[in-house]
């Protein structure tokens, strides 16, 4: 096995060829079966679903028409075109897109904005998760990476929030922040507060505590490891992009905790997105 | 009286009707399972949609670390796909580097590091940038996608943690509605001593490929 490994030149060739060797297969599979919307054929007469619509919801169309696109994106090419009346089956849903098979069997994407339009089979509106800005306003989680700067270190984080009233969040992060001599771990938790959620610009003010250990580089050997414990307070803005997406930018300034005779001020700055639940 | 002699019969039928219907219950004579009508759900229920936004894959290829010579890289990546525009990725890998310039021409002279393990994780956010459709002969047809990222991460070499910028294009063919073949190409970015003390920026070419699933 470590001769294999260790033997770049004998080993490329093998994946590549396995790669090759599985995508061909799985194109000629589907290429005979005819079960697959990636796959859209040429002609008119192909592009059809084997699926057993009888274990899929179905909906009726209640506008004039309805677009059938090839791909879950406004690019792909229109193939098809489902009327007034007639039914569309379910059968999955890809980010604002869902795969749908229609009466005569054919397969392809529909755009969310155009599955809102129509009916469930006893006449009443269907109703399908949206992302927008008032959801966002809505929003009860959020996870995010954010970059940024730690007192001269690089920093990368993540995050994780609860919306708990419109105003108030609770948010943990993690993040590890790479300096020229030392490596600086941080956990916080944070208490947060917009007090204007519908603004396009939305403001926020909080504080929190946490643990930072800092790791000196290899290097430096005369250092060693600390962990102390920290308070901060922090404000930032928010700012909501489109369907769960959210851009953040946010500065925090700590209060380090030390074990030495006066605490240790550190300030961070921060950029990032967040997706929100 | 009548009053009296009637409230006594309508009781006892009252009661009579309930043990029948007691009766009928524990004889498996429920209604429902003498005539199941074959009626579709009229109502849309949107939790039994399937939704398919991530996307999980395995990563192999050749990662050019600056002054070690190309190696083989193994990683994962994990995709979110927030619109079909844009999605965030979390990849992680590793090569185990070859020999410096240094120690070749110097054999046993030259003291590196033992740690020659290079490893790294990025947070990414992706572009897709130009999507669209790739045909093979005349009947298949598969959707595309032509892709940008950027990101940061932390990078592990030479018992250094650097902090890397990473940012590449990257090709993806869907073969079916849930497997994925990409190709990608980026740079991992970062600050070292190595060689000489003095810190530079270095280049590290990742050209790499993947197969992944979307669930």
């Amino acid at each position: 096995m470590d001769k294999w490994f260790s033997n770049g030149v004998k080993l490329t060739p093998v994946i590549l060829l396995g790669l090759c060797w599985l995508s061909l297969s799985v194109a000629a599979s589907d290429a005979t079966s005819d079960a697959n919307p990636a796959f859209v054929k040429q002609s008119d007469s192909q592009n059809t679903s084997e699926r057993d619509r009888d274990a899929l919801q179905s909906v009726v169309v209640a506008e004039p028409f309805v677009n059938l696109y090839t791909g879950p994106g406004v690019g792909y090419p229109v193939f098809h075109v489902v009327e007034k009346g007639e039914f569309l089956w379910l059968v999955k849903r890809k980010y604002n897109w869902f795969l749908v098979v229609s009466k005569d069997g054919k397969e392809g994407w529909v755009p969310l904005l155009d599955m809102q339009k129509t009916k469930n089979h006893d006449g009443s509106d269907v109703t399908f998760a949206t992302f927008n800005e008032r959801d966002f306003t809505a929003r009860s989680f959020e996870v995010g990476v954010k970059v940024g700067d730690f007192e001269g270190a690089n920093l990368i984080a993540v995050s994780g929030s609860w919306q708990w009233t419109p105003n108030l969040a609770a948010e943990l992060v993690v993040g590890q922040g790479l300096g020229d001599f030392s490596e600086v771990r941080q956990t916080t938790i944070a208490m947060l507060n917009s007090p204007w959620p519908e603004w396009q610009y939305s403001p926020y003010f909080g504080v929190g505590t946490g643990i930072v250990k800092v790791f000196p580089s290899a290097a430096l050997v005369q250092e060693i490891d600390r962990k102390d414990e920290a308070v901060f307070v922090a404000a930032g803005i928010k700012r909501y992009v489109s369907d769960r997406f959210l851009l953040r930018m946010e500065y925090r300034k700590y209060a380090i905790l030390t074990s030495q005779p006066t605490n240790e001020e550190i300030e961070e700055w921060t950029v990032g997105f967040n997706i929100f639940f | 009286m009548d009053r009296r002699i009637q409230y006594i019969f309508l009781a006892l039928l009252l009661g009579l009707s309930n043990s029948y219907a007691i009766a009928a219950d524990e004889n498996g004579n429920d209604p429902s399972e003498i005539f199941e009508p074959k009626i579709e759900r009229q109502q849309v229920d949107e939790a039994l949609v399937d939704d398919e936004d991530f996307e999980i894959g395995l990563v192999f290829g050749t990662l050019g670390i600056e002054d070690f010579g190309a190696a083989e890289l193994y990683g994962v990546r994990f995709n979110y796909f927030i619109n079909e525009d844009f999605f965030l990725q979390i990849s992680a890998g590793s090569a185990k580097a070859g020999l410096s310039s240094a120690e070749q021409l110097f054999p046993g002279n030259v003291v590196v590091s033992n740690d020659k393990d290079f490893q790294f994780y990025d947070l990414n956010l992706g572009w897709n940038i130009l999507p669209g459709e790739a045909f093979w002969g005349e009947d298949v047809a598969v959707n595309t996608s032509f892709y940008l990222v950027v990101g940061a991460g932390n990078t592990s070499f030479l018992d250094n943690k650097e902090f890397t910028l990473t940012y590449g294009a990257g090709y993806r063919a869907l073969l079916n509605d849930w497997l994925a073949f990409s190709v990608d190409t980026r740079n991992h970015r970062f600050n070292s001593e190595y060689p000489v003390g003095e810190i530079k920026s270095t280049h590290n070419l990742e050209f790499s490929f993947s197969v992944s699933a979307f669930f």
